[in-house]
């Protein structure tokens, strides 16, 4: 109990140290640290959550194994450029390639009755959105981070960044328009 | 700016003073842009709702965090812990070896010694057997068929196998696993994260040097 108030005390970068000093329980902090933020951000990108689960757990293992290789700086950042990769590598395997078109051919007319509540079409928006606009919703959104960490770990421009987060949001919220329309009778 | 992108800049926190005022205003006079800000924070409700919702299934903690520590222990603390392991058996083993030794010579006293000297050497055996650090840890032979991790070479170092990635825009590098590892911001510029090329010609390959031959000369 001692030991979690004191490695809650700690930045991820003095745990990330502890750990390369081989203290695994720092690891164990940053996993407790991360994991819903992770495990959000392979999800929302994978869009299959066995597959989500599989890249989370390689990145996890990844850190492990070349802890050594963390030389300081942001720890966040760091971890996320991993899973980036590990995901757009599992993205491009499963030769997934989404489009504007794909949107409409998702949530238009037949699928319509599949999404009985807000928050499935919602989410089938969002799965829906273009992959370099989704991404960085979801790095911001479920993954909490600012513009500046969101370029850090794409490799983006800031203005990039913020560009897309919005075209995202525009594109969610024209596609949710005829199902606010046809809920709540506006639009 | 039209009124959704006002939308979304507020619920971005992104609006200047100015259209900050101007979106207020906007809401003020037009039903219909009132009726707009609102479904957009349904879809910031919504999208929370749902990040919330995602939370690591029960177990794959556990598993995660044995998979992820075992894969470590060969390079926590500069990949000397498997050496250090294999000294200390060895230490530890002569200790024992020794203590059963001198407990022999005690139990012994005032009788002929016998056997004492075949004792020895095998102390000396095994610590020869056990401290030899080089073939304990070949770290980067553990590496998994991950297409692209650089080749797995056990007596190469890691600098002359380093594969270069670029996206298709030029514009980022990763390291040589992909990791994102050695990430740099400043490095990076890659508009198009969709499309990872890898580019392999970074790769050394080892040229196999010339067997010498020597001939006596008479």
């Amino acid at each position: 109990m001692a030991e979690q108030m004191k490695s809650a005390d700690l930045s991820d970068e003095d745990l990330m140290s502890r750990f390369q000093g081989g203290e695994e329980s720092a690891f164990a902090a940053l996993y407790d640290r991360y994991q819903n933020r992770l495990y959000g951000y392979c999800v929302k990108m994978l869009k299959d959550r066995t597959l989500a689960e599989d890249i989370f757990q390689e990145v996890f293992i990844r850190v492990a194994r070349k802890n050594q290789q963390f030389t300081g700086g942001n720890f966040g950042g760091w971890l996320f450029a991993i899973a980036r990769n590990q995901c757009l590598n599992a993205i491009r395997d499963r030769h997934e390639h989404s489009s504007l078109d794909d949107i409409s051919r998702t949530l238009v007319a037949p699928e319509k009755e599949l999404y009985n509540e807000t928050s499935e079409i919602l989410r089938g928006a969002v799965d829906s959105l273009p992959e370099e606009y989704r991404e960085a919703l979801v790095l911001r959104v479920y993954s909490g981070f600012s513009y500046k960490e969101i370029a850090e770990i794409t490799g983006l421009k800031l203005a990039t960044v913020k560009v897309r987060i919005h075209r995202a949001k525009l594109k969610l919220h024209e596609v949710l328009e005829p199902y606010f329309a046809d809920q709540f009778g506006g639009g | 700016m039209n009124s959704k992108e006002l939308i979304v800049g507020h619920f971005e926190g992104t609006l200047s003073p100015a259209d900050q005022g101007a979106l207020d205003r906007m809401l003020d006079s037009s039903p219909e842009i009132r009726a707009e800000f609102e479904r957009q924070q349904m879809i910031e409700d919504g999208l929370a709702e749902d990040s919330r919702s995602l939370i690591p299934p029960v177990g794959l903690r556990e598993a995660t965090l044995a998979a992820a520590l075992g894969s470590a222990v060969s390079t926590i603390g500069g990949g000397i812990s498997a050496w250090f392991t294999a000294k200390v058996a060895a230490v530890v083993g002569t200790v024992a070896v020794g203590g059963l030794v001198v407990g022999g010579l005690l139990i012994n006293d005032g009788e002929e010694p016998q056997g004492t000297s075949e004792n020895v050497p095998p102390v000396v055996q095994v610590e020869q057997e056990q401290d030899e650090p080089e073939e304990v840890a070949p770290v980067v032979a553990v590496e998994e068929n991950d297409r692209t991790e650089e080749p797995t070479v056990a007596t190469r170092p890691a600098p002359a196998t380093r594969i270069e990635h670029t996206t298709s825009n030029g514009g980022a590098e990763a390291d040589a696993d992909n990791d994102g590892d050695n990430v740099s911001a400043a490095s990076k510029d890659n508009d198009d994260p969709e499309r990872v090329d890898f580019n392999v010609d970074g790769i050394e390959t080892p040229v196999p040097s010339e067997p010498k031959v020597t001939t006596s000369e008479e």
